[in-house]
């Protein structure tokens, strides 16, 4: 598997097309203004051909995907809730990632006591179902996009720290990390410059394979109503709002849907192609908890 | 090369996904097809009426979830109401239609001159689910049930009214002494004042009659197995799941025609229509996005069932509040502003412009005497100007609502209307809980709000919404307070005569339009759709579905 | 082992206690009065008072605490706010049927996801790998709640082949759609996850011994290889089931399936606290117990590892 990396082999032209698929859409989401027009503009009556008609409207010139039931555009509403899909999976991803990266290091590398504090807390949330401790914190906090994203952070933590732990226990009894300690290297230097680096793959990895994950749970709490509240769209709430419509527009969610199924699609390529290129092993310590919703 | 192969492979599945978007959309209408050739069989039986009503079978309906609890002293959410009518029942009932107020075991009343003793007969042979017959110590033993705080009735203060209630509720009596039972079958009941809704509200399921012997059997655990009088009994219930009423043999009315009503609790509306369609379930909620098809099929839009609720949805103001609060002025705009014709457009016809506190069909009700505020832009912005308000109101203002997704779609259009004219309002759903709190203590400053009525009585409108007795949790959200429109709903309360109270309600309309405490939304239509073997089936304007008429053809 | 087993159950008890803490701080800076939702919508002010005294919500919060724990060490769970039923029985109905929901996904995404990993490894490369990996991404790609519309619209509308959804006892017909499902996205994770496993094996120096031995391909696959890529595929499988049990209650609102997932949603919606914090209990400790499940199979899967 090793011989991916490194040779231009077939394998990881795909993880690059997943990439290209990712790139685009970044620039669509970031130069969503410029694009299309305003996704809450509401047109409720319509005429065409002499007579008056009602949303939601077939996609047309005027509306590549068609519109949802108030007469908005969807292609401009898929641009903007992309937008703030990705900065869900981004967000939610990398807060997550940093306190159960730094809290899975100072658990496997200081004593006894602080490791079992952090692994009973650990224990504690990873026995709370995932969609009900998310639904309770945003209910706590009030409804929005930076709630939506420490809920969601929140019950993802305990994943990674578990995950860097398991990578810190094995790598501190490593003879490299003996020979720093020999040569009078502190616990923050070994900690920094051994532990961390060589803990970075699966990071990494579990890194891009939890995106996925932080955008399908945020499409859950909006079939709640726990999501992140109107007139901002996110792809997962248009197609929650529009799973109605299947049979009579199915366009509303249908475009949304292939979109979004995209983006993760081509996550978990990339994903997969960095398992290849940085650890095979990670494959396995990747929990299934934050790869599906 | 082989990077295309797998790069067109992808492509292919997902092309795939999308055909099974496209097919999925395909069978709606083959069952349409085969719904049509079904059609002549169904409208063979409807034009055959002289075969009458069939015994037997069993109707399937829904609500959205399982109502827990059918103690009449308990009974507050939809879900409970929708059913519990066909199971409890008291002096009064709501007609099938829930526009007529019907002598139930109350066979026939008298009221004093002063209006203020009540002398009920009640049916002689009426009898509870468990075969004892109703008598009027029943009564008495219910309605002190219901008052007695042990009880935690939310629907104690229908009776408060009632000579000796609150003695009774202080534990300063053992009974109530305005209510009497002069002999088995004699009920008389006294109240501190005339009050003309008092028959509605004994109508209200919540003062159904039960039998002391089955609730003190059942304890905490009465509700899980309510004995009363309807004409339906509590059959198997499973948690979470569906609940069966089976027909009551001795009902006073007669057996109904059914056999059993089977209610399933289905939270999601998509897949009712998804039942209905598989004709698993016989009564469904029609969605909106589904609304174009039923209404269109040949066979369904005769099965399409309406009801103009008693339902007034409003845009509360908190008057303590500035802007709003302070400046009727600003709040005329906002309804100036409001494209309502949008909005029912949006709802697809399935709602009328609410043009002030009462919905149509109510006594008091008259459309020359209420508010008229067509959708006007520029009259928008002149009366912003009056207000003070030329260039907009600055800043953006939080309505609260109850998180349901098609109401979230109604706000974001007045959302985008009330741009127009320079007023930015964010949508702010709320959990039901924390939304009435807020409605309550008055911790908010724009909210969407619905009002139904307890019972069918104007006063169930006017006197919660509008009198400063009841500011804050009483009901007057919009802490209104004018001492004309007190004292004419005071008045109209303890007034018998109809055409005078209608007089009264309306001298308060022609207040409302000017002050304009709640802004008038929409009156809701409840739409249902049934499947062709489903006769006689109405839903009420009080949400509530009768199915003791109820039978089946086939 | 046995004193492992014990050593668990009994670390298991500080877990229970920080689960019912971390519940009752929660619920109580929820906004939202279980006092005021309990007396319906337009409720008279004097009724919410009284039921609050009645239900002890006037107490100090840590009196409430206390007793709420004392309750809960002598097994009682107490009554419904919104329901007024004892908890217990609602819990004995609904859980059994959230477990035969996710039993029934399990397996069927295990069955096939091993099966179709197992393909995919054997053929690594050819078209049926690449057909199956796709198969496999994709369905990890795909929305539930959308998912789950489309099968019920394809097997029980169009088809008439199954009913869109309700419960029946038993593996009947109502479990099929709402386990496929919940068993797609399962099945994705499994198949890759049994394939990078059995390519790692493969790719060890015993297996080429055994090739060069002239065993057969079958043979090899099952005698050597399987067993050696079970630990990463049993973890999965007890990782996936753990989310079944805990994270579904948006399937069983779309199935109308009457489990604990959707009873522990209207707890929350309620505030309900005592049926919100029984539930997350059990599925704690269901959750405990697979974990603990797996842990044992560790050992029977590779007598190397040692439980002290």
């Amino acid at each position: 598997m090793k011989r991916n990396a490194l040779s231009p082999g077939v394998e990881n032209q795909i993880p690059l097309l997943g990439i290209g698929v990712i790139l685009v859409f970044i620039l669509l989401a970031g130069f969503a203004p410029y694009i299309v027009r305003d996704p809450t503009q509401i047109e409720m009556r319509r005429e065409q051909n002499g007579r008056t008609i009602t949303p939601p409207y077939p996609p047309s010139q005027r509306n590549l995907f068609g519109t949802d039931q108030l007469g908005r555009d969807i292609f401009a509403r898929v641009i903007f809730g992309l937008r703030t899909s990705l900065i869900v999976g981004l967000l939610v991803r990398g807060v997550s990632m940093v306190a159960g990266t730094l809290l899975g290091l100072i658990s496997g590398f200081f004593p006894r006591i602080i490791d079992s504090v952090i692994m009973r807390i650990t224990d504690i949330m990873l026995a709370f179902p995932v969609i009900l401790l998310a639904m309770t914190v945003t209910a706590v906090l009030g409804p929005g996009l930076v709630t939506v994203c420490v809920a969601l952070a929140l019950v993802a933590w305990p994943d990674v720290a578990r995950l860097v732990r398991g990578h810190v226990l094995s790598i501190r009894e490593q003879t490299y990390v003996e020979a720093a300690r020999c040569v009078g290297a502190g616990n923050r230097r070994i900690l920094l410059r051994h532990v961390l680096p060589n803990c970075m793959g699966p990071i990494i990895v579990a890194f891009s394979m939890g995106i996925p994950g932080a955008i399908m749970y945020e499409a859950g709490l909006s079939f709640f109503g726990f999501g992140i509240q109107p007139p901002t769209p996110s792809l997962g709430s248009i197609i929650s709002d529009g799973r109605g419509y299947i049979t009579t527009a199915p366009w509303y969610p249908g475009f949304p849907g292939l979109v979004l199924t995209l983006l993760v699609l081509s996550v978990n390529l990339v994903g997969d192609g960095l398992i290849d290129a940085l650890n095979p092993r990670a494959a396995k310590a990747v929990d299934s908890r934050t790869s599906t919703a | 090369m082989k990077s295309m192969q797998h790069v067109l492979l992808t492509l292919c599945v997902a092309l795939l996904a999308s055909l099974m978007v496209a097919c999925a959309a395909l069978p709606i209408s083959s069952t349409d097809s085969t719904g049509a050739a079904q059609s002549d069989d169904s409208q063979a039986s409807e034009s055959a009426p002289s075969e009458g009503p069939r015994m037997g079978g069993v109707v399937i309906g829904f609500v959205s979830s399982d109502p827990k609890n059918f103690d009449p002293a308990a009974i507050a959410g939809w879900d409970q109401g929708v059913i519990a009518p066909n199971l409890l029942e008291g002096l009064f009932r709501l007609s099938p239609d829930g526009r007529e107020i019907e002598p139930a075991i109350a066979e026939s009343f008298a009221v004093s001159d002063d209006g203020t003793i009540w002398t009920f007969h009640l049916r002689q042979g009426a009898k509870f689910h468990n075969g004892r017959e109703i008598t009027a110590d029943d009564f008495k033993y219910s309605f002190e049930r219901v008052l007695n705080p042990a009880t935690r009735s939310p629907k104690a203060w229908m009776l408060s009214i009632v000579v000796g209630a609150q003695a009774f509720q202080e534990g300063a009596a053992d009974e109530v002494s305005g209510i009497r039972t002069l002999d088995s079958h004699t009920l008389e009941i006294t109240l501190a004042e005339p009050l003309a809704p008092f028959k509605s509200m004994l109508a209200s399921i919540n003062l159904a009659v039960v039998p002391r012997e089955e609730v003190e059997k059942w304890g905490e655990d009465f509700g899980q197995n309510v004995v009363s009088a309807g004409p339906f009994s509590l059959g198997d219930w499973n948690l979470n799941q569906d609940v069966t009423l089976n027909a009551f043999d001795d009902y006073w009315n007669g057996r109904p025609y059914l056999d059993a009503v089977q209610f399933r609790f289905i939270q999601d509306e998509n897949t009712r229509i998804v039942e209905l369609d598989a004709e698993r379930l016989d009564i469904a909620w029609v969605p909106p996005a589904h609304w174009q098809r039923f209404s269109a099929d040949p066979v369904f839009k005769e099965k399409l069932g309406w009801a103009e609720t008693f339902h007034t949805d409003f845009l509360a103001v908190n008057l303590d509040k500035e802007p709003f609060g302070a400046n009727p002025k600003l709040r005329q705009a906002v309804r100036y502003a409001l494209d309502l014709d949008a909005v029912i457009a949006s709802l697809q016809g399935r709602a009328t412009v609410a043009q002030g506190v009462l919905p149509p069909g109510l006594l008091g009700f008259d459309e020359g005497a209420m508010l008229h505020y067509p959708t006007n832009l520029e009259t928008a912005k002149a009366l912003m100007a009056e207000a003070g308000f030329a260039d907009g109101v600055p800043g953006s203002f939080e309505v609260i609502l109850p998180p349901w997704g098609n109401l979230i779609k109604l706000l974001e259009i007045y959302q985008a209307n009330l741009k127009e004219i320079g007023i930015a309002i964010e949508i702010r759903p709320t959990e039901f809980g924390p939304y009435m709190e807020a409605l309550e203590s008055g911790n908010y400053s724009l909210a969407w709000m619905y009002r139904v009525t307890d019972y069918a009585d104007p006063d169930g409108f006017y006197y919660p919404l509008m009198h400063s007795d009841n500011l804050g949790s009483g009901g007057n959200y919009a802490r209104y307070a004018n001492a004309n429109v007190d004292a004419n709903i005071a008045t109209a309360r303890a007034t018998v005569d109809d055409a005078e109270r209608a007089k009264l309600y309306q001298a308060v309309d022609a207040q409302f339009a000017e002050d304009l405490p709640y802004i008038p939304l929409t009156h809701n239509i409840y739409v249902d759709v049934s499947r062709p073997r489903v006769q006689n089936y109405v839903p009420s304007p009080m949400d509530t579905h009768m199915f003791h008429r109820v039978w089946l053809a086939e | 082992m046995l004193r492992y087993i014990i050593r668990r159950l009994l670390l298991f008890i500080p877990i229970l206690i920080g689960l019912v803490t971390m519940l009752f701080v929660l619920l109580h800076i929820l906004p939202g009065d279980p006092a005021r939702l309990m007396a319906g919508p337009f409720a008279n002010p004097d009724v919410v008072e009284t039921i609050r005294q009645e239900m002890g919500f006037d107490r100090p919060i840590w009196i409430q605490y206390l007793d709420n724990l004392r309750r809960l060490a002598l097994g009682d769970f107490g009554r419904s706010y919104q329901s007024r039923r004892p908890i217990l029985a609602d819990l004995i109905e609904v859980f059994p049927k959230t477990v035969q929901l996710a039993l029934a996904a399990e397996v069927t995404s295990s069955l096939i996801g091993i099966w179709l990993g197992v393909i995919a490894a054997a053929r690594r490369n050819g078209w049926a790998d690449r057909l199956i990996m796709t198969i496999a991404a994709l369905n990890l790609s795909f929305p539930l709640f959308w998912l789950a519309l489309m099968l019920q619209i394809v097997f029980a509308v169009s088809l008439r082949l199954l009913p869109p959804s309700g419960y029946g006892a038993g593996f009947d017909r109502f479990v099929i759609l709402p386990a496929i499902t919940l068993a797609l996205p399962s099945l994705g994770l499994l198949a890759r996850i049994t394939r990078a496993a059995l390519i790692e094996v493969i790719n060890e120096d015993y297996i080429r011994t055994a090739r060069a031995k002239g065993l057969q391909g079958t043979l090899i696959m099952r005698r050597h290889i399987l067993p050696n890529a079970l630990i990463p595929i049993v973890t999965t499988i007890g990782a996936d089931f753990v989310r079944l049990l805990g994270g579904i209650p948006m399937i069983e609102i779309i199935f109308a399936w009457p489990g604990i997932g959707k009873y522990a949603y209207d707890a929350l919606v309620f505030r309900d606290l005592p049926a919100l914090q029984a539930s997350v209990m059990i599925l704690a400790v269901a959750v405990s117990a697979v974990n603990l499940v797996v842990d044992i199979l560790y050992a029977f899967i590779n007598p190397r590892i040692r439980y002290v």
